[in-house]
């Protein structure tokens, strides 16, 4: 069976909007403040763009001396070779269980988990942090 | 036609009131609302480049402000809850509803709104105590309209069961009588 509303209370909504605080007045001369806050916290848009061009340069200007100092070839057969090695012992591992194998996904993929979910917690906690300078929304 | 300063001026002095309140509406703390007003501002100067100047103003303020105090709701979920404070008589007008509730009733829901989480809290603070329509909410928030209107459903569901418990606990306290 329905409840029926006694027609003399308020319903929710009723309720909800009667309950709409007041509003105190603003503190006085807000464009002042304003001017004093913008001159605190200049727009470093621009210079903080500069910066990272900055350092994209140098960081290919390095990447360039590496690659011309013969780096990439050394660096690159290395890291395959170490690859191929890993590769060929989960193989073998595999070879003696297939349960070393799903290991081995598991923590792979637990891996991947954990850091998504601390990139979301970083996100989250200094989301609001007043040190970063957030891009606009809109 | 970019935005000049004169016109920026222009616009802190026409529409800092509305959104300082909204700010208000949604902080729940006059101090927290005032920083948020400045905020906005500070922001919508920057973004002034990408204003569309064929749209109204106040709107884009509007959901500059209701996105930072969204964000900044999500920051402080966890520390604390402000709520509004009963301000001195400042509203000329208190409205036609203002009678419909006691003092300590009015203080109860503001409560029961205090506790909902963020995103809920700006759905019923934009619906009930802004009057805005859905479309206007959905543009405001970044949600559709659907999603609004299932938010809201779901955060009258939370605030009735808040408010029985509430006033439920209240009858409990008045009935007893000590012998």
């Amino acid at each position: 069976m329905m409840a029926m509303r006694n027609p003399s209370t308020p319903s929710l909504d009723e309720r909800l909007r009667a309950a709409r605080p007041r509003v105190p007045p603003p503190p006085p001369q807000p464009a002042r403040r304003l001017q004093q806050r913008l001159a605190a916290h200049p727009d470093n848009g621009p210079r903080g763009f500069l910066l990272a061009l900055m350092l994209a340069m140098a960081a290919a200007a390095a990447l360039l001396a590496w690659w011309a100092l013969g780096g990439p070839q050394v660096y690159l057969a290395a890291q395959l070779h170490r690859l191929a090695q890993g590769v060929h012992t989960l193989a073998r591992w595999s070879a003696y269980s297939p349960w070393i194998l799903a290991l081995m996904l598991l923590v792979m993929v637990g891996a991947t988990l954990q850091a998504v979910g601390a990139s979301w917690w970083v996100r989250r906690y200094c989301q609001n942090h007043p040190c970063l300078d957030k891009p606009q929304r809109l | 036609m970019p935005v000049s300063e004169a016109q920026f001026a222009e616009w802190v002095a026409q529409h800092y009131a509305a959104v300082y309140r909204r700010c208000y509406y949604l902080l729940g703390d006059a101090d927290e609302a005032d920083d948020a007003a400045q905020e906005t501002f500070l922001r919508a100067y920057r973004a002034r480049g990408r204003y569309d100047p064929t749209r109204a103003v106040r709107p884009w303020l509007l959901t500059i402000a209701t996105r930072y105090c969204l964000d900044r709701l999500r920051g402080r979920a966890r520390h604390r809850t402000a709520r509004w404070e009963d301000a001195p008589q400042a509203d000329p007008q208190p409205g036609p509803e203002g009678a419909l509730l006691t003092a300590e009733d009015a203080a109860a829901v503001r409560d029961a709104v205090a506790h909902l989480p963020p995103l809920e809290r700006t759905l019923v603070v934009l619906h009930y105590w802004e009057e805005l329509p859905y479309e206007a909410i959905a543009a405001q928030t970044g949600l559709s309209v659907a999603a609004v209107k299932s938010r809201l459903y779901r955060a009258r569901q939370r605030l009735a069961r808040q408010l029985a418990e509430t006033w439920f606990a209240r009858s409990d306290t008045f009935t007893e009588q000590p012998q």
